[in-house]
């Protein structure tokens, strides 16, 4: 990311953390590359480690065993109980691509889990996903700058902001270039 | 001191909570209603001692928020440097000076769970959480270290809940830290009030358990005891001796000098003094681990010297 601003979520590459007593690895579409970076580093809570995959290739590490899910939905559906059930000694690790990072911080932040328990680092092809003020629906997107709403089809700026609650930068509708209004007080058109 | 405002207080009431233990209740001496406090707030009290006056800081006891009086509970220390000791001789009438409440130990708003730990009259900041937690239907666990002839002297707080769990038994066998911090839920917070051997348990059970950093709290009032050490002050080139059940903040008052404290507890960080030579032996909970390895910073209401001999920039 160019700017930051404190709202943003902080992207790192994952480190184990020996601290933990639990350890959860999500991987999202990786690479054979990066499963194979990500691997050699957690080789050390092997004991330790699950890890769960969406898509993409599991990193290898040597006798730990990997839950693939199928969709987004399923996968965080079972973080949701996986956290209520947790020990306050959990580490998670999330790798993948900002929309399902974003997902998956949240989720974390509703159980207090929260950086440097929680760590998340980017992987694959840069997304975004974008909050539409709108007809408030959530959007991916793969450019930056303005978007059209995945919703209404309103063109959106996206700002900076991030909000951790609903798990995605602001998108507010495009300053129209004949009345100069604020896209915030625009109404949808869709 | 410190830059805050004082307050006049009248004390109003007292109540035997046990043999050792006495309820305080202070109204404001100008007849207006009090600062609110925040639950676990503490208020510090300027107290005449023998050489000086001395500033002692107690929780408050009372509901949060509430502003007709402030309620205290002081056990009668055998130890005491003066504070416990003419509070147990104080009588309705008497006329006080105080800071205006403060809360550095506050319960996380964030957190699912809340679980509070306390030895002996370390309870009493909790005794505010406890009714701030029931009035809002917060999930908590309360363990207590307490002397059994001491139980009943907060029953009216503690009865009747199945959510605290007295520990009477010394060596405190009935409390298995370990097992307790290792089977938390995700989300909770540890507040750890009571002497040092406890807080120190409790803490490192808390990090053998691999809970952040961020979820373990304390505080510490008045337990600055330890080997006794000289200070030298750097800018004058006088030593002192700090003795065993002294702080290094009450030998400098002692003294005569008026070094900047507030909380006295090693949380608020304004008391910390730059160290020239010796080893700290840092009990605060104010300095960052890096300060701390460095061992030219001393938060000097609590911690104390490792070496024979501290040189401070005084």
């Amino acid at each position: 990311m160019a700017t930051l601003s404190s709202s943003q979520p902080v992207y790192r590459s994952l480190q184990a953390d020996p601290l933990g007593c639990t350890h959860l690895l999500i991987a999202q579409a990786l690479s054979a590359t990066d499963a194979l970076t990500c691997a050699e580093q957690m080789v050390p809570l092997q004991a330790r480690l699950s890890i769960w995959t969406l898509g993409g290739i599991a990193p290898p590490v040597p006798d730990v065993a990997v839950t693939g899910f199928a969709d987004a939905a399923s996968l965080l559906q079972a973080l949701h109980g996986y956290l209520q059930a947790a020990p306050m000694g959990l580490r998670l690790y999330a790798i993948g691509a900002e929309p399902m990072l974003c997902r998956i911080a949240a989720q974390a932040a509703a159980f207090d889990l929260l950086p440097p328990a929680l760590q998340l680092q980017q992987a694959g092809a840069a997304r975004r996903r974008v909050y539409g003020l709108c007809c408030r629906q959530w959007t991916e997107t793969t450019t930056a700058g303005r978007v059209t709403c995945g919703s209404c089809g309103s063109a959106l700026d996206v700002r900076d902001h991030f909000s951790r609650r609903l798990a995605a930068y602001m998108g507010v509708l495009a300053r129209s270039a004949h009345d100069g209004s604020d896209g915030r007080q625009m109404e949808c058109s869709g | 001191m410190s830059a805050s405002p004082s307050l006049n207080l009248h004390l109003e009431e007292v109540e035997s909570l046990s043999g050792s233990i006495r309820r305080l209740r202070f109204v404001n001496a100008a007849a207006a209603l009090l600062p609110a406090a925040a639950p676990g707030a503490h208020l510090t009290l300027r107290l005449p001692g023998a050489r000086r006056m001395l500033q002692r800081s107690y929780s408050l006891i009372g509901p949060p928020g509430q502003r007709q009086w402030y309620d205290i509970a002081v056990k009668n220390d055998v130890r005491s440097r003066g504070g416990s000791a003419f509070l147990h001789a104080a009588r309705p009438g008497l006329q006080l000076q105080a800071s205006w409440p403060r809360s550095d130990f506050a319960p996380v708003a964030t957190a699912r769970k809340h679980l509070l730990i306390a030895g002996g009259v370390g309870l009493t900041p909790f005794l505010s959480y406890l009714q701030r937690f029931r009035a809002t239907g917060q999930d908590y666990e309360l363990h207590h270290c307490v002397r059994q002839s001491d139980v009943a002297a907060f029953g009216r707080w503690l009865d009747c809940d199945e959510r605290v769990h007295l520990h009477c038994a010394t060596p405190r066998a009935s409390l298995e830290l370990d097992g307790l911090l290792a089977r938390q839920p995700l989300g909770t917070h540890l507040y750890v009030c009571g002497p040092d051997d406890l807080m120190a348990d409790a803490v490192n059970a808390a990090l053998g358990a691999g809970w952040p950093l961020r979820s373990i709290h304390s505080e510490s009032f008045g337990a600055a005891a330890g080997d006794a050490f000289t200070v030298r002050l750097a800018r004058s080139g006088e030593e002192l001796r700090v003795a065993e059940h002294q702080s290094l903040l009450d030998c400098l008052e002692d003294s005569g000098r008026t070094p900047s404290s507030l909380c006295r507890g090693g949380v608020c960080g304004v008391c910390v003094t730059e160290v020239l030579d010796g080893e700290p032996e840092h009990r605060d909970h104010y300095l960052s681990e890096a300060e701390r390895a460095s061992g030219r910073r001393i938060m000097i209401c609590v911690s104390r010297a490792r070496s024979q001999r501290l040189v401070l920039d005084l």
